[in-house]
């Protein structure tokens, strides 16, 4: 048989494991270990010490699931993954984990399966690191992004039966559902029959958004109220109407003040001046 | 990527209570993985469409609901397996309106648009089977 | 199997049906057959569907609502719609089911506040919000 193999600077076998086996142990943050093709630990190193907190001789033979989390062991996580690697070569995800003190930690993990010569399975290879503090802080900025959604989409009553929604900033696919669904919960909860719907502070609007907004009118008429847009600029009009949106059967104004005069008509209100500056009735 | 399973329940789907059931089921399956209220009403909804398709049109068979987990992400997924006449045309039922039998119409293009992961595999003669998935 | 029925109850020239339970395909087609029979019957001019209690609409009940408008019209009964929980809506735009033609309102009272403006400008379908009738509705 004469594999293509890829050329490299030849050394001896056992030079080339030793280079292997150094830069292994030396390694600080990547835990590396080898385990049986039954999922058993059979290297360590001081890496996986640090992280794992268990010494060589206190693992090596013990089964992977040591560090797994119970509930994972009960899903039996472990052989689901390796017989991932097994299949597919490769397993990569990432999983709270237990150390020694059963304290936990988030690992991004590589489980790589090793073949011998004949494709026998001969164990796998894994490399795992404690990714906690980017999981926090990616925990931390879904939560800002969150709180910034809430923040940016406040639903206010203008006047008894009259809500209105100042949208600011750009608007993507997520957002336009919060705004959605605040915008109806707020329409029962203030039993509101009209609500306009302000973009004035919306730079651009793409098919998606635009279909959102018409979603949102939809489901306000189910509901038995009345959604009227307002404060549409040039830009977004152009993009509108070239994206082939129907606008026909939608009430819009081309400012706030505008559309609230229209939803004050729609319920039968208006705002007059007073003679004596008693102020609007 | 393959996703792991935590639980799973099988009912059949042969009688219009077991619809009714199906809608608890999808609800109670919903609620386990935190879905908010909107997401849970979307995949009840979804799952009453496609229960009814079974018992209906397909002369009854089984809902699968399993509550699955795919890269921490916590997901419910609904198998609905029929044995009744397939559809010849997949392509067709799937456009909106564009079912032979009338009461199709919305029932598979709409709940498609309900659930994050949607599959659909039948054969004529055979029976159809449908995979739903719904993230939280 | 249930026996359970959905009430109609008559309020003056309309009906009102509340469904406050699950509204399960057997219900549903005997509540339309019951209440177009009660419409022939009582000679009511409008009818109050309250929805309020349901927490799912499938396409199959999406229709049944749409049928019940139709029938109800077709008797010279105006159908209102009330009391559909956001969910829902949302769920049935995103659905492709827009319900055409029915006509929906907030809450029953509103939607009563609407069927008498409507009825009241009888003969034109189109009573948008009638402005004499707002307020001496709201003071029942």
């Amino acid at each position: 048989m004469s594999n293509p193999k890829p050329a490299m600077v030849r050394r001896s076998g056992e030079e080339t494991a030793e280079r292997y086996r150094m830069l292994i142990e030396q390694s600080d943050d990547l835990a590396i270990y080898l385990l049986s093709p039954s999922g058993h630990i059979e290297t360590w190193n001081k890496a996986a010490e640090k992280l794992k907190q268990y010494k060589a001789q206190e693992v090596i033979g013990k089964h992977l699931s040591i560090f797994y989390t119970k509930e994972d062991q009960e899903r039996k996580l472990v052989e689901k993954e390796l017989e991932e690697a097994a299949q597919t070569g490769k397993f990569e995800g990432s999983g709270w984990r237990v150390r020694k003190d059963g304290s936990r930690y988030w690992a991004d993990v590589i489980i790589s399966a090793l073949r011998d010569d004949d494709g026998k399975l001969i164990g796998f290879a894994k490399v795992s690191r404690d990714a906690s503090e980017r999981k926090r802080q990616e925990e931390i900025i879904e939560q800002q992004k969150q709180d910034l959604i809430e923040l940016s989409t406040p639903v206010m009553q203008l006047w008894e039966g009259i809500l209105v929604l100042p949208i600011i900033g750009t608007l993507d696919s997520q957002r336009s559902q919060v705004v959605m669904e605040r915008l109806l919960e707020a329409i029962v909860s203030t039993g509101s029959e009209v609500a306009i719907l302000d973009v004035s502070g919306v730079p651009t609007v793409d098919t998606m958004v635009a279909q959102h907004l018409m979603k949102t009118m939809e489901a306000a008429k189910l509901m038995g109220a009345e959604c009227i847009i307002s404060g549409i600029r040039p830009e977004i009009a152009q993009t509108m109407v070239h994206l082939g949106i129907d606008l026909s059967t939608v009430k819009t104004r081309s400012t706030l003040a505008r559309g609230l005069e229209e939803a004050l008509r729609t319920r039968q209100l208006a705002i007059v001046k007073s003679s004596r500056g008693e102020g609007a009735k | 990527m393959e996703s792991t399973v935590s639980q799973h329940t099988i009912l059949p789907a042969t009688s219009e209570s077991d619809l009714v059931t199906a809608r608890h089921l999808a609800r109670g399956y919903s609620k386990e993985i935190g879905l908010g209220l909107v997401d849970e009403t979307k995949l009840v909804t979804a799952v009453s469409e496609l229960t009814r398709n079974a018992i209906v049109h397909g002369g009854g068979g089984s809902v699968c609901f399993e509550q699955v987990e795919r890269d921490g992400r916590q997901g419910v997924r609904v198998t609905f397996e029929d044995h009744g006449p397939g559809i010849p045309d997949v392509t067709v039922a799937m456009l909106d309106g564009g079912s032979s039998t009338k009461s199709l119409g919305l029932g598979l293009p709409g709940s498609r648009r309900l659930v994050d992961e949607f599959e659909l595999h039948s054969e004529v003669g055979k029976g159809t089977k449908v995979m739903i998935v719904k993230w939280k | 199997m249930s026996v359970e029925r959905i009430p109609i109850l008559k309020m003056g020239e309309f009906l009102l049906v509340s469904i406050q339970t699950e509204l399960d395909d057997r219900l549903a087609v005997n509540l339309q057959k019951e209440l177009t029979a009660r419409v022939a019957e009582t000679g009511a001019r409008g009818v109050l569907l309250d929805i309020s209690g349901l927490d799912i609409v499938d396409s199959f009940l999406g229709r049944m609502i749409s049928t019940i408008a139709e029938m109800t019209r077709i008797m010279d009964a105006e159908t209102v719609v009330v009391g559909m929980k956001p969910a829902i809506a949302i769920t049935l735009v995103e659905m492709g089911l827009t319900l055409p033609g029915v006509v929906t309102a907030l809450n029953v009272e509103k939607g009563m506040e609407l069927l008498r403006a409507r009825t009241r400008a009888s003969g034109e379908g189109d009573g948008i919000h009638s402005l004499s009738t707002y307020h001496t509705a709201g003071h029942q």
